[in-house]
Order: structure tokens, then C-alpha cells, then sequence
């Protein structure tokens, strides 16, 4: 098993651990996204210059496990997640070390990214932006407006993930509001679209070189599962959008043995 | 005061690399030369007031951006993205809407930003300034570039200033006359001159007052507005969440009573004119003014 799965599964059970404690919500959010924050930040950590903008601001519990997986913020800085006075809130806090942009309502960041990376290129600085959205939050306009500047703009340096785990609020994306053909979509909005299996670290880490080394914005649609790895007894849908990890759940986690600490 | 207000940009901008212009596919006429000059330092982000905002606040750890649009567009269409994305971040995007009040007059209530300086000013963390003039302007950018923060700025359509004024910079005020200490008559914005022509028509020296930060009261100003026995506020924004609800507030609960505020109090959205006759349907025209201002001083 590489260090990068393992690093993804030391993230996993601090989601649920935590989650658990501080009896915090949107956990099957969190781990759904959670592998691709874990490919993102180890390669920050590896120094490549890079920002990182988790649009989904609802999975923050998954960042902040990952930032303090590779040694961005501390371990006793993030065991105040959800206390009183803490900046480590249920939404990402931009008073948090390598957290560019406070999010929480959905639709925000691809276009504050877009000017980063603006400003940047203005520099001349190679520094890259990777903007993580959910899926459901493509019901927004704003993102929409942001993908074509972005695409129009060519703004090398900036590339989208999406977190394509079909579940929005209430219930299927397809059934709420249908997204599909997305890749055609993006396609279409002059975006150079790849798609991966959002859980296989290995595959994440070489969809973001790709990227990174291409010379027009990608977007990198990652199938995930909501819950992964836990979906089934997740009930596979939202429910745990709202509520917080049990023990259950981290018995079953602790006893997979496809991980290993 | 568009023409001017590109103009004092591009004057910083040619000794200071930080001033950026972003439009949301307005400006015809007024924005090409900037475009011509500092094409590095111009974007038009076409019709997206949202991701203009978000784009403008994403520059603005390296620029001073200025949002550049009209009316209601850059306040109503993207009020989020300004309190999430500039205020509460602390970004000093200067988000800029032309045509304040009826300035776009017959064009219809989609384009009367009558309602918009309040919203905004609802927002903690962001400046809301509403300029009576070209020279007020000039005074609040001074102060932004070297103390850049977050800021609505509301403009009308006058380019030029023909009258005699002292500007309080430090206080966000001018004052035309200082009165007899009976009245003083505090506007904000264009309306400034109907304020003073209204004036000329009541036997009182009516004091006439510019305020030019909407949503706070300067100390300086509230100490000076300790001598007038009476204070009235005009306004070409509505009066409910509009200027004159903020200055009562300030004011001490004895002073309440000799208080009185000219605003939009109705509105008929769905008939139209030039801004002279909106004005005057709403009772904002000097003759009335300058009417409810002599009832207002002749009352006990």
C-alpha cells in the first residue's frame, strides 16, 4: 500500500473520529472527498506551489484532516474543530493556515480563484489553483459565469475538480436537477475534461500532473462515493449529509481490511 | 461623474501598478482609453456581476480592483459574493454602480438603484460611499489608495462641480454654508444640489450638509451637528433602510423629535420618466423640498 492510500486512510478515520466527538454533520460529504484533498495536499506538501479552494466549504472537517495530515496546521489546533471561539468551524475558515478563501455557501470560489490565478500569471508566477467543487453546487449560475471566464481567459494555472458523487441535498443530482452529459458540458465550455475514479490515489495524483502540465484550464470530473467507504451502511444517500459519525461507523471503518494505519 | 471617476484611476494608475479596472460589459465611452493604456490592468468579465465580484476580490491580494457597473446589477445580482467574497474576507474591491437613485430616469425600475446603498450598507465590514460630487470623489479615492478597504461606491451622473463647498475629508462631509444654527439640512449624493437650490426659495439660512458615507456617521460630523436646534436628512434612496434611518439612530433620543427625513416613501415601479419628474412625483424637486423644509422649521 503507498503512503498516499495510507494518508487517505489516516484522513478517512480522522473525519469519523472527529465527526463523531464533536457530533458534526456532513461526514459522508467530507468522505467523499476526502482522497482528493489527500492528492492535493501531499502535492502542496511535495513543494509545488499550489492553492487550494474547497468550494464545498460543507466537507471542511475533510480538509482540516488533511492539512493536518501533511503538517499544515497541528494536531492540537485541530482537535478545536466545532469548539467555541475556534476558527476551525463546521464551513472553511480563511483565518486557517493555506486556506486561501472562507466558504460555505456554495458557487464562490472558482471565480475568486480565477482572479488569484489572474493576478498570478500578471506576476508571473507559477503558482497553481485548484478548486475543488461538488457536484450539486454546479446548480449554481455563478459557477457557470466562472467556467466560462476561466476557459475564456485560458488561465493557465487553474483547475477545477469535481466531486462527482451524485447526491446533492435531498437526493440524486439526476433527479433533482440533471447535470449529465457534464464532461460534454464542460467540453463545451472550452474546458479540457478528464475523468477518474475519485477514490485511487494513484490515479489522483497523475490526473493532477496532467493537469498541472497542461496548457489550458482542465476540469477533473472524480466519481466518488458519498461515504466511501462506509456508503453501505451509510444507507447510500444523504442522510449523513446531516447527521454525524457513529461508532458504528468507526468499528466498521477500523475492521476493513483493504486499509492498513 | 463616470468620466471622472475612470479618469482619477488612470491618473494613479500611471505612478501605482495597483489600480485594475473590471467591467461587467458596461462603460461604452468611458472605459476604452483605461483599456488603450493599461491593457494589462483591465478585464471585462461580460455580463456576470458574480463572477466579476469574486474575480475582482480573487486580484485583489496583489491589485485595487474596482468593479465597474450600473444601477442595481453589481449591489442585487451579487450581494453575496460582496459580503462573502469582499466584506467579510477584508478584500479592497471597490465595487462601483453608476446611476444611483433616478438617474437612469425613464429606463424603468429595473435600472432605478433606489434601494441599493441600504442593502449593501446592511453588510458589516464594507464602506458605503455616496459622493455628491466629483470632488468628494476625488477625496475618498485619495484616501483609498493608501488605506485601501472594502467600499460600495454609488455615483451619479454629474461630471462637473459648479459650487463653492469645503470638503471634511476625515469626516466623509462638505458643508456649502454654516447656517444659523435653526437647521441643518444633511443629503447625500446628486440630490445634494436639489438640496441647495431648494434652499435659495426659505427665508432661514438653512445649513446644507453633503454626507458622503452612507452607513456611519463621522465623530466630527455628529459633534458639529450639535449646534443646529433642527436636522433634517434628504435622500434619492428609499427611505426605509436609506440614510435618514441612520443618522435618527445616531442621534440622541432627545434631539428625535426635531428630526425629520426626505426619502423615497412610495414608488410606483411601473411608471416611468426622466429624473426630474420622478423626483418630483416623490416630492424630491426643490420647490418641494424647499416647502416641506419650511414646515418642518415652522413647526414647534
Amino acid at each position: 500500500m503507498s503512503e498516499l492510500q495510507n494518508a487517505g486512510w489516516r484522513v478517512k478515520r480522522s473525519i469519523l473520529s472527529i465527526s463523531l466527538d464533536k457530533n458534526t454533520p456532513h461526514v459522508s460529504s467530507a468522505l467523499s472527498c476526502a482522497d482528493l484533498l489527500v492528492g492535493l495536499l501531499s502535492r502542496k506538501k511535495s513543494s509545488t506551489l499550489c492553492e487550494i479552494y474547497l468550494s464545498k466549504g460543507h466537507a471542511a472537517l475533510a480538509l482540516y484532516c488533511a492539512l493536518e495530515e501533511y503538517g499544515f496546521i497541528s494536531t492540537d489546533d485541530l482537535a478545536t474543530y466545532g469548539d467555541d471561539a475556534s476558527i476551525y468551524e463546521g464551513h472553511v475558515n480563511s483565518r486557517i493556515p493555506g486556506v486561501p478563501l472562507s466558504t460555505g455557501s456554495l458557487g464562490h470560489a472558482l471565480a475568486f480563484a480565477a482572479g488569484r490565478a489572474f493576478a498570478d500569471a500578471v506576476d508571473g508566477s507559477t503558482l497553481e489553483h485548484w478548486v475543488l467543487l461538488s457536484d450539486g453546487e454546479l446548480d449554481e449560475g455563478s459557477n457557470w459565469e466562472a467556467l466560462l471566464l476561466a476557459s475564456h481567459m485560458r488561465l493557465r494555472g487553474l483547475n477545477v475538480i469535481i466531486d462527482r458523487n451524485g447526491f446533492q441535498s435531498l437526493k440524486e443530482t439526476e433527479s433533482t436537477l440533471a447535470l449529465e452529459p457534464l464532461a460534454e458540458k464542460l467540453s463545451a465550455f472550452n474546458w479540457h475534461v478528464e475523468e477518474i475514479d475519485g477514490h485511487n490515489l494513484l490515479e489522483i495524483d497523475a490526473a493532477l500532473e496532467r493537469a498541472s502540465s497542461s496548457s489550458s484550464p482542465t476540469c477533473i470530473i472524480a466519481n466518488t462515493i458519498k461515504g466511501y467507504p462506509l456508503a453501505e451502511i451509510m444507507d447510500e444517500g444523504v442522510l449523513f449529509h446531516y447527521r454525524s459519525a457513529t461508532g458504528a461507523h468507526l468499528e466498521s471503518f477500523d475492521s476493513m481490511k483493504a486499509y492498513e494505519a | 461623474m463616470r468620466k471622472s471617476l475612470i479618469s482619477q484611476i488612470a491618473t494613479r494608475a500611471r505612478i501605482d501598478s495597483r489600480p485594475f479596472l473590471v467591467v461587467g460589459d458596461l462603460g461604452f465611452g468611458v472605459v476604452e482609453e483605461f483599456d488603450s493604456e493599461f491593457p494589462d490592468r483591465f478585464v471585462n468579465v461580460g455580463v456576470s456581476e458574480q463572477a466579476g465580484i469574486g474575480f475582482s476580490a480573487g486580484l485583489a491580494e496583489r491589485f485595487l480592483p474596482f468593479f465597474y457597473s450600473i444601477g442595481n446589477f453589481p449591489s442585487f445580482r451579487a450581494l453575496e459574493q460582496i459580503r462573502n467574497d469582499v466584506a467579510h474576507e477584508g478584500w479592497p474591491v471597490v465595487i462601483v454602480s453608476l446611476g444611483a437613485g433616478f438617474s437612469y430616469g425613464s429606463a424603468g425600475y429595473s435600472h432605478h438603484a433606489i434601494e441599493d446603498a441600504g442593502a449593501v450598507a446592511s453588510i458589516m465590514n464594507i464602506e458605503v460611499f455616496t459622493p455628491s460630487c466629483i470632488h468628494e470623489l476625488e477625496s475618498i479615492l485619495k484616501r483609498h489608495w493608501t488605506d485601501p478597504k472594502p467600499m460600495y461606491l454609488r455615483l451619479g451622473s454629474n461630471e462637473f462641480c459648479s459650487h463653492s463647498h469645503q470638503i471634511r475629508a476625515s469626516g466623509f462631509y462638505s458643508t456649502y454654508n454654516a447656517g444659523d444654527g435653526s437647521i441643518a439640512l444633511l443629503a447625500h449624493g446628486e440630490i445634494v444640489h436639489q438640496a441647495l437650490e431648494a434652499a435659495q426659495k426659505v427665508p432661514q439660512d438653512v445649513a446644507i450638509f453633503s454626507v458622503f458615507q452612507f452607513n456611519r456617521l463621522s465623530d466630527e460630523l455628529k459633534n458639529e451637528l450639535g449646534r443646529f436646534a433642527k436636522i433634517m436628512t434628504l435622500e434619492e434612496h428609499a427611505s426605509e433602510g436609506g440614510f435618514g434611518m441612520r443618522v435618527k439612530s445616531c442621534l440622541p433620543s432627545t434631539s428625535r423629535e426635531n428630526f425629520a427625513s426626505l426619502g423615497i416613501d412610495s414608488y410606483d415601479s411601473h411608471s416611468g420618466g426622466s429624473r426630474a419628474h420622478l423626483l418630483e412625483r416623490n416630492n424630491l424637486d426643490p420647490t418641494s423640498i424647499a416647502f416641506r423644509l419650511r414646515s418642518f422649521i415652522e413647526s414647534s
